[in-house]
């Protein structure tokens, strides 16, 4: 029997050819210079087999020729417009490679990546394949890592397309298409009316990208709208011989801190005057560091940004580059939990050659073995990220991503980590207070798991009942740090939580949203954070002033719409279902948004941009300073003058003032703020968009004090005078500069009296030096 | 119609401090009488039982009588205790200062968000956000009010029955040996019944 198998990826099908033919193989050319088809014999099924591939996705899908142009249409009819779905241009020799071998072939096998996006790329290559064979019958193969065992195992024991996985992702992609293409069409042009000149390219839209953004959004603003908050807190210590010598041992006070001076200080008055201090109790027990959970991709991500500094997006290209090699399992997965079956001495095994864990993991085959933890999540479909044979030559990225997974798996190979800690309770003054020392006795997985700390704590002894005298009883004080803008981890973290995209399109959407100048990246120190450009800024703050029933820039309604694709795959929804009742929701909301653009672009970030002139809206990161960090703004009040610059100005000093130094006093980190919930999509459909704009016009820098007000649009404002009945009957004001000569042509909102001078943007309240405490009263924090 | 002199001894005996005042219980036995159809021979409990939860759902400030709980130079004292006749006051306001003001806002938003969403959460098909998340408990200070005079005070020790998320204002609590020092009040013991 002649079988066709294709796997997804050139790589893929040498690596699967060597296994499955043993080195016994012949190549072929095609048509495309990426694929070879490679022939050999498999008779384990009787069978002479061609292996072939794909490069991604064969199809791609558009506008008919009446819609696919940005001005041949209104965009809301894309809602509806008919989508063609054909071969692209760039693969049609590929294509047409596998019409030639499913002429001659009996039998199809898909050995596209066990994913959705797998599945649905094998139903376009069942699709091409049955214009030149209808009737082939098709198998797919399954697998979860590229090593011996289980690619024989797949070709041996195939099984049948799953369809309704297939059907997801044509969803998606409709939507996203759709969807992407109405919103972004819409604003684009839009904004470009209403800036006019000063738009560069195309502004775009994706469903999933834009809660992204709402994310980071979210975070700049409360971070921008912190004020620290002053604490107290009662210090108690005692000097004490241990066996290094004189030594002071701390005590923390159980009620933590408090935000009010006048009870802190009467309590601490209560804690002076007490004569002395007694022990209540002293506990001594076991207790351990467990040992991490098996890795997910989320996981990975998370990891490979903070502690290795390789973008989400990286690491996992590195990941399934490494995957294509056969060195580790199959890299998107949201599995934290290790079948019992599974087989992990032989895996451990295969690290024993390393020269650096190699001892660990020989230990681990001497009896330290312990299985691993088992997570919540299973999605069926593939195992943890785990080493699968050991790689000697790697540089580079992709070493340190497989150092990574290699280490993570041993530690959760082996046994946590064990120590003895006491606590000392104590009691003065009517207050408690408590000091822990710790031992570790075992390290155990720390050994190979450097990422995990854990140190030791001496603490001299106490006994119970014992009474001393403290030597140190202080009111100490602090104040509340601002909490920090996104790291690119965070907002992996956060989209995974709020069920934005999937483990394999997170970093995509991270990537995208940073390409197209939405959020840019801002350095501190090392580690790199994420802020919102005035642009993505400006658009998150408009949608949020119009009044959607699920807003655009949360992530609710992404969430529904990733939750009806898991209906689909599950078979509780038709794809036409989901594709229907999605559409007719954004459909309202893409009528609600153009309705109400000039909300958008109203925005507070957007008005003061443009009398800048714009020359921040698609601005690089914030200027680097690699000179010591600016000291913070002065309290004192900004002059009026400069007023015009200030929101812009200031919301870069903030952005920037976080590189000051921390101030003295001692500080407690600010509560992480919870997580907001948002949505992002990325756009896979092409969108034509127009050619580029012209560039920004730099004769309409506001820095020389104009005297032609201008409007909205940029042109000379006109003034007019109020001819309608009322207080204000013959006022002159000044108007939109744009000559409307149809009723329904667009002008700017542009307003402002003609006899007044033009308001003026009041300065930024500077940021206090002291600590301030919030003013509301103490019922302002009630529930409702 | 005055109060029949049962409910008025009960009063007296459970409710000493601050004192109800006469014209509002008498508006409101007549209330409880005629809404319910209760007769005062054969209904008095169920008669007392409604004057009570009508006590303790009232503003202090209308069904009091001045000045007749807290001593009125409470504030001033630097040093004392209430003494033993349990005082009945209202929470008028709650917060919790071991917390900063950014937490708790940040709780705040996230309940008014998820309040927000729970009507379209049924339209969604039960959207599991998990449950509704509670503010930090750290510690409470409040403000007591018997009518008349208000009062701040500190939770000393932790009263599980008050939290910030689900106490309402006005929520009656009698006071116990109220511990006073300088400005503010410590409680060191007390002894809440449930109102609205």
């Amino acid at each position: 029997m002649k079988i066709l198998c294709v796997a997804e990826k050139p790589s893929i099908s040498k690596s699967i050819t060597q296994i499955l033919s043993g080195g016994q193989f012949a190549t072929r050319a095609t048509g495309s210079q990426y694929v070879k088809n490679y022939d050999f014999a498999y008779p384990q099924a009787r069978a002479q087999v061609t292996f072939t591939c794909v490069a991604g996705h064969l199809l791609s899908s558009d506008f008919d020729e009446n819609h696919r142009k940005w001005n041949s249409c209104d965009p809301f009819a894309l809602f509806d417009a008919p989508v063609i779905t054909d071969v692209d241009k760039d693969k049609k020799a590929i294509a047409t490679n596998l019409q030639n071998e499913a002429r001659r072939a009996q039998q199809l096998m898909i050995w596209t990546d066990c994913d959705r996006e797998g599945e649905n790329i094998g139903a376009e290559i069942v699709k091409v394949c049955r214009k030149t064979n209808p009737a082939i019958p098709v198998k797919r193969a399954r697998f979860s890592a590229i090593i011996a065992q289980q690619i024989h195992n797949a070709a041996q024991h195939p099984v049948e397309l799953d369809r309704r996985q297939a059907d997801a992702v044509d969803a998606r992609i409709i939507l996203d298409l759709r969807i992407g293409a109405a919103f972004t069409r819409m604003q684009t042009k839009a904004l470009q009316n209403a800036f006019v000149g000063k738009v560069e390219g195309v502004v775009s839209y994706g469903p999933c990208q834009f809660p992204a953004l709402g994310f980071v959004v979210s975070r700049f603003e409360q971070v921008k709208a912190f004020v620290p908050e002053q604490f107290w807190y009662i210090y108690l210590a005692i000097t004490r011989q241990t066996s290094d010598g004189e030594e002071e041992t701390s005590f923390t006070w159980r009620r933590g801190h408090l935000f009010e001076f006048d009870v802190a200080h009467v309590i601490y008055e209560g804690v002076l005057e007490a004569e002395s201090a007694k022990v209540t109790k002293v506990t001594k027990k076991n207790t351990k560091k467990f040992k991490p959970y098996p890795l997910t991709t989320v996981e990975l991500q998370k990891a490979g940004s903070r502690i290795l500094k390789i973008t989400p997006k990286k690491v996992l290209e590195a990941a399934e580059h490494l995957y294509q090699q056969g060195f580790v399992s199959y890299p998107r997965t949201e599995t934290d939990q290790y079948d019992p079956q599974f087989d992990f001495m032989s895996l451990v095994g295969k690290q024993v050659a390393d020269p650096t864990w190699g001892p660990f993991a020989t230990q681990l085959q001497g009896g330290q073995f312990s299985a691993p933890r088992k997570g919540k999540n299973n999605d069926n479909a593939h195992p943890p990220i785990h080493p699968t044979a050991h790689a000697n030559n790697l540089v580079g990225d992709e070493k340190r991503v497989y150092e990574f997974i290699a280490r993570r798996f041993l530690a959760c190979c082996s046994k946590d980590a064990l120590g003895f800690e006491t606590t000392v309770d104590v009691e003065c003054g009517g207050e408690e207070f408590y000091a822990t020392g710790l031992i570790v006795l075992e390290r155990n997985y720390l050994d190979v798991y450097p990422y995990d700390k854990w140190t030791g704590k001496e603490l001299p002894d106490f006994e119970e009942g014992e009474t001393f005298v403290p030597s140190l009883r202080e009111l100490r004080d602090g104040q509340t740090s601002r909490p920090n803008l996104l790291t690119e981890a965070d907002l992996v973290g956060l989209m995974d939580k709020n069920g934005i995209g999937t483990d394999a399109t997170i970093a995509e959407h991270i990537a995208k949203i940073m390409e197209r100048e939405y959020v840019l990246e801002k350095m501190e120190g090392t580690t790199k954070y994420l802020a919102p450009s005035t642009l993505g800024m400006g658009l998150v703050d408009g949608y949020n002033e119009i009044d959607f029933d699920r807003s655009l820039s949360k992530p609710q309604l992404r969430r529904m719409t990733e939750r009806s694709m898991v209906e689909v795959c599950q078979g509780n929804k038709t794809k036409g279902d989901v594709l229907e009742e999605t559409i007719e929701q954004y459909r309202e909301m893409f009528v609600l948004a153009r309705n109400n653009f000039n909300r958008v672009i109203e925005v507070p970030v957007f008005i003061s941009s443009a009398r800048l002139g714009f020359e921040l809206m698609f601005a690089p990161a914030a200027p680097a300073r690699d000179m010591p960090p600016p000291p913070p703004p002065p309290p004192s009040a900004r002059p009026a003058a400069a007023v015009t610059l200030d929101e812009e100005e200031a919301m870069w000093d903030i952005v920037d003032s976080m590189d000051s130094p921390p101030p003295p006093t001692p500080q407690l980190a600010a509560r992480p703020p919870p997580k907001l919930p948002s949505t992002s999509s990325a756009i896979t459909g092409p969108i034509a968009g127009p050619s580029r704009l012209p560039t920004l016009n730099a004769a309409l820098r506001p820095e020389a004090v104009p005297d032609i007000v201008r409007c909205f649009c940029g042109r000379p404002a006109r003034q007019l005078v109020v001819k309608k009945e009322g207080p204000n009957t013959g006022r002159p004001f000044l108007g939109c500069g744009t000559p409307k000569v149809m009723p329904d042509d667009e002008s700017c909102t542009f307003f402002q009296w003609a006899d007044e001078p033009p308001p003026t943007v009041p300065a930024k309240r500077p940021y206090p030096a002291v600590g301030r405490r919030a003013t509301c009263p103490p019922s302002a924090a009630n529930a409702i | 119609m005055p109060p029949h002199p049962y409910v008025l001894q009960y009063l007296a005996q459970n409710y000493p401090k601050p004192r109800v005042d006469e014209e509002w219980l008498e508006s409101c036995y007549e209330w409880v009488l005629g809404e319910n159809n209760l007769d005062p021979t054969c209904n008095m409990s169920e008669i007392l039982k409604k004057v009570e939860e009508q006590l303790l759902g009232s503003d202090l400030r209308d069904s009091m009588q001045p000045n007749t709980g807290l001593a009125r130079n409470i504030v001033q004292a630097r040093k004392g205790a209430t003494g033993a006749i349990p005082i009945l006051v209202q929470i008028t306001s709650v917060t919790d200062i071991g917390h900063s003001a950014f937490s708790l806002q940040s709780v705040r938003q996230m309940r008014i968000d998820r309040a927000d969403l729970a009507g379209l959460a049924e339209q969604d098909g039960g959207e599991d956000d998990g449950p509704i998340p509670k503010y930090p408990r750290s510690m409470l200070r409040l403000e007591l009010s018997d009518g008349t005079t208000t009062i701040k005070a500190i939770e000393y020790r932790r009263i599980p029955q008050l939290t910030l998320d689900d106490t309402p204002l006005g929520y009656k609590v009698s006071l116990l040996h109220l511990l006073s020092l300088q400005v503010l009040k410590l409680r060191s013991r007390y002894n809440s019944r449930a109102s609205k």
